[in-house]
């Protein structure tokens, strides 16, 4: 049994999720809790362990500190959005988000995703990947010449193996590379050892101070 | 609308303040000639000091009126240059004149006219001119027959004191001019930044909406179709887009260049190959008028996207005259033949043809078969005053720059021009020294007016010079002129030996200029009552006590009023600045409310607006089709908002197509920033032509983070699994990897 909850500002998502969930028989996904911000979710002291996290709530939180905030809590977090901005999602990657899912995808890739998740796996998805490469500093700072080869490809749309054909290397060592960059992400990005490498880090994302519209 | 400061306008006080100048000179010109005119022939005052008269009335007139100057100021220029050549004929006495030609006041005053109406080479050329006919008639009986040496120091003051004036206005009208452009071009830009900035704000405002209304109720109803709560949220959907659309408070016309960035915006949407021309310069159309354009080129646009097959796609807008506003729309494609078109067909009969003609403009449509399409929209301001704000354009171009040749003067270049004026005055001292009765106090007098000469230009970057300074420099003056008094010759005119009155003039405005009015105009005033207790004491006419005494009183006249002028369009500067400054948030947020109104959420409505009812109606049940639906519109809208940049509208089409065949579409911007127009022009053709192709599978079409080789990949996977990857460099060549 997995159990999830949604953090969501429209109440609408978090009852199409619900139904969803239960038009689609054979998975051990339950929904058991939503709520409209984390600290709102964090008063109420759910017992899940997926979190469905929204990029943009209505407090207007930054997706890093709210990403934080729920690792801290013990909760596995895996983000769940509409077309946020790229930079939002590389704040909620940096904080930690395993994974992410787009609200209109079929309910079969959302459990999967969750799925994975809830068993501790990394998700790498395009759409990760592609976020991290355009995070252009990072990439110049971080990343080795094989790895951006091998970046450059897989967000360009190529999978695994295509990449792996293409580089004439293994399918696992495509794996591992883009485990690795994802991982790295991460890790680079957290925990800020103080508040001006904070800062820095966030003027390197090119959000400060978080201007994202909401209203 | 407020009149601003521009270029133009200042124009129109130069030839006001030369008009006035004229007018002006008729008054001392009427003293010389009153005594001469018992010599001169009937028909010579008649046309001659008739025709000056007259045209110096009309130059006030007009000038007033805001016309242009250049008709009048030419007739005086050769009324007054036949005036001088016919002198000589004219003067019917048999006797030798008594003083100079009367005619020499108005000589400076037709050269300045000739400056500022025909350039200043002009000017300067016919002072030159103008001094030596002048040298000329005085050597004759008329012209009191004077030496050769009188007769060139006639010509050097003429050319001199008219040279003085001509680089003076060049001065002030050069920093006028710069003043003006600079005004311009940063009201111009100060513009374009407020509302690309109230443009800013809107999109986000409205992709706000889009996110967080319009998509999450079309993912939701997509998931849950049948759900109040679903109902619900497309309902707020639906109220946040209507709130959106609100009217702005104020409507405000739409200037050349916010509908430059209309059309602009409209076609580079649909047709990225087209390069737009706007040649509209200052124009005000109505808000609703510019949007009908907006939407009427948008049809255009469209058509050529789709069937014109078009390589090349000009958009030019144009004002063909004041006020009014055409479009062109050219393309280089296959053209037809506008007879075969059933005039019942919708398309470019209704949305182009009705639009134009509901809002009072017209349509044009030149197409042959093979031969490319012209369209050709127009509308016109038919007069009305209030749609013009500003100068028209043609009017503009039609007023020469005035006086270009006129080089920036330097703080240095006027010190030395002060001095070479000094100079000069010496050298006609010299010349006039058989005038005087004895010759050390005249140079003991230009040692004095070396010395005021330089105390007065003494630190002369500061400004204002010291008070103490002023002071000494107007008694030195005053010293230098009861030196050259005491040695003047009694009881007749002493020539050029008061040569100290012109350097007293020239030395006062310095101090003037200088910022110190008050022991400027006190030192003029003490001169004009030494020389006037001196004239009357030597039994001179009242002409002559006119030209001594009250010579350089006229001068500090006219500098004063000059500078006084110059504060007042300065602070008229600052004040317009200030006012457009408001006005320029206003405008930029009327138009981008204009924008987001009528072009961008006309858009949305056409896309998803039947969608969203339907959904908000609670008794309304969805079908299959329209869930489905409901993706494919999300899936749009997130291409919009996420990978705008890499679309058009006609892809997103044929997007929206090759999903519904199960075709997998994903659009990548790493970049962020806007992609260039070839890059996207070819990433357009490329993408059409995959996503038509049966063996398509899946499409990822990217822009890569900038600094890359490749500006965009796209990646074909085909039905066999064969995949391809094609690079598009800045330029839009395509390369396959």
């Amino acid at each position: 049994m997995i159990n999830t909850a949604v953090i969501d500002d429209h109440e609408a998502i978090r009852i199409g999720m619900s139904a969803a969930l239960a038009a689609h028989p054979g998975h051990e996904v339950t929904l058991v809790g939503g709520a409209g911000t984390v600290d709102e979710f964090l008063e109420n002291g759910t017992a899940a362990d997926v979190i469905l996290l929204d990029l943009q709530l209505d407090d207007g939180s930054d997706p890093l500190v709210n990403t934080e905030r729920l690792i801290d809590a013990g909760y596995k977090v895996l983000v769940y959005s509409i077309a946020d901005n790229v930079r939002l999602l590389r704040r909620a990657l940096a904080g930690g988000a395993a994974g992410v899912c787009r609200k209109a995808e079929p309910i079969s890739v959302t459990i999967a995703s969750i799925e994975a998740v809830a068993d501790g796996q990394v998700v790498i998805s395009q759409e990760i990947l592609a976020a991290i490469e355009g995070d252009a500093s990072y990439v110049a700072a971080n990343l080795g010449p094989r790895e951006r080869e091998v970046l450059a490809l897989y967000a360009g749309g190529f999978e695994v193996p295509e990449v792996a054909e293409r580089l004439t290397i293994t399918e696992n060592s495509v794996k591992e590379y883009l485990k690795r960059i994802r991982v790295k992400y991460t890790n680079v990005n957290r925990p800020a050892a103080s508040k001006l490498d904070l800062f820095r880090r966030a003027i390197e994302d090119g959000i400060v101070p978080p201007v994202e519209p909401h209203q | 609308m407020k009149l601003n400061l521009q270029t133009g306008q200042l124009t129109a006080w130069v030839e006001r303040g030369v008009a006035l100048f004229c007018l002006g000179t008729l008054i001392p010109a009427a003293f010389g000639a009153a005594a001469q005119i018992p010599y001169m022939a009937s028909w010579w005052t008649i046309t001659v000091g008739g025709g000056i008269v007259v045209a110096s009335i009309g130059m006030m007139i007009f000038s007033f009126l805001g016309r242009r100057l250049k008709g009048w100021a030419l007739v005086y220029v050769a009324i007054v240059t036949i005036g001088l050549i016919t002198w000589p004929v004219g003067w019917q006495s048999p006797d030798p004149a008594t003083t100079s030609p009367w005619l020499w006041m108005c000589l400076g005053v037709a050269a300045v006219c000739l400056a500022v109406t025909s350039g200043t080479a002009w000017g300067l050329g016919y002072a030159l001119v103008a001094g030596l006919l002048f040298a000329v008639v005085r050597m004759t009986p008329s012209g009191q027959s004077t030496t050769l040496l009188g007769a060139v120091q006639d010509m050097i003051v003429l050319v001199m004191n008219s040279s003085v004036v001509i680089v003076a206005l060049g001065v002030v009208g050069h920093a006028f001019t710069s003043l003006d452009e600079l005004e311009y071009a940063s009201r111009r830009e100060a513009t374009a930044a407020a509302i690309d900035e109230a443009l800013v704000e809107e999109r986000h405002r409205l992709d706000g909406i889009v996110h967080d209304e319009v998509m999450t109720t079309l993912v939701a109803a997509a998931q849950n179709p049948n759900d109040a709560h679903i109902s619900a949220q497309a309902q707020r959907a639906v109220d946040r887009l209507a709130q959106a659309e609100a009217p702005a408070e104020t409507r405000l016309p739409v200037t050349g260049d916010q509908l430059a960035w209309l059309v602009n915006d409209v076609v580079s949407a649909l047709v990225p190959q087209a390069r737009l021309v706007s040649e509209l310069e200052e124009l005000a159309v109505p808000q609703q008028v510019a949007s009908t354009l907006g939407m009427v080129v948008r049809e255009v646009a469209l058509n050529v996207a789709k069937h014109s097959k078009a390589e090349h796609v000009e958009v030019r807008l144009s004002s063909p005259r004041p006020g009014d506003v055409l479009v062109s729309i050219t393309d280089d494609g296959i053209g037809f033949d506008p007879e075969q078109v059933p005039k019942r067909r919708l398309g470019l009969q209704v949305s182009v043809v009705y639009r134009m003609w509901a809002i009072g403009g017209h349509a044009e449509i030149l197409s042959r078969p093979g031969d490319g399409t012209t369209v050709n929209l127009s509308w016109g301001s038919h007069g009305e005053p209030t749609q013009r704000i500003k100068m028209d354009p043609k009017e503009r171009s039609e007023r020469p720059r005035r006086m270009p040749d006129i080089p920036e003067l330097s703080r240095s270049a006027l010190v030395r021009l002060v001095w070479i004026l000094v100079a000069l005055q010496f050298l006609l001292g010299w010349t006039s020294l058989d005038r005087v009765t004895s010759t050390w106090q005249v140079f003991a007098a230009q040692a004095l007016a070396v010395l005021a000469t330089m105390v007065t230009l003494w630190r002369s970057e500061q400004n204002p010079m010291k008070r103490s300074s002023a002071i000494v420099a107007v008694t030195l003056l005053i010293g230098v002129t009861l030196l050259v008094q005491s040695v003047l010759p009694q009881g007749d005119w002493p020539g050029y030996a008061t040569w100290h009155s012109t350097v007293v003039m020239v030395l006062m405005v310095s101090i003037l200029v200088r910022g110190q009015e008050q022991v400027a105009w006190i030192g003029v005033g003490v001169y004009a009552v030494v020389s006037a207790v001196w004239a009357v004491t030597e039994g001179l006419s009242a002409g002559d006590v006119l030209r001594v005494g009250f010579g350089p009183f006229s001068w500090m006249l006219v500098a004063q009023l000059l500078q006084t002028w110059l504060i007042e369009m300065a602070d008229r500067m600052v004040a317009s600045r200030r006012s457009s400054a408001a006005a320029n948030r206003a405008i930029a947020q009327s138009f981008s409310k204009m924008v987001l109104r009528d072009v961008w959420l006309t858009q949305l409505r056409a896309q998803v607006g039947p969608l969203l009812s339907r959904i908000a109606d609670p008794n309304y049940e969805l079908t299959a089709a329209e869930r489905e639906a409901c993706l494919a519109q999300e899936s749009r809208l997130r291409d919009a908002m996420r990978a705008g940049n890499l679309v058009t509208e006609l892809t997103s089409d044929a997007i929206e197509v090759a999903r519904g065949r199960g075709v997998d579409v994903r659009l990548v911007d790493s970049r962020g920033t806007r992609l260039p127009e070839d890059v996207r022009a070819a990433l357009t053709q490329h993408l059409g032509r995959l996503l038509t192709d049966a063996n398509t599978k899946r499409v990822v079409a990217r822009a890569a983070p900038e600094g890359y080789e490749d500006v965009v990949t796209v990646l074909a996977v085909k039905e066999d699994g064969t995949s391809e990857l094609v690079g598009l460099d800045a330029h839009g060549q395509m390369n396959t990897r």
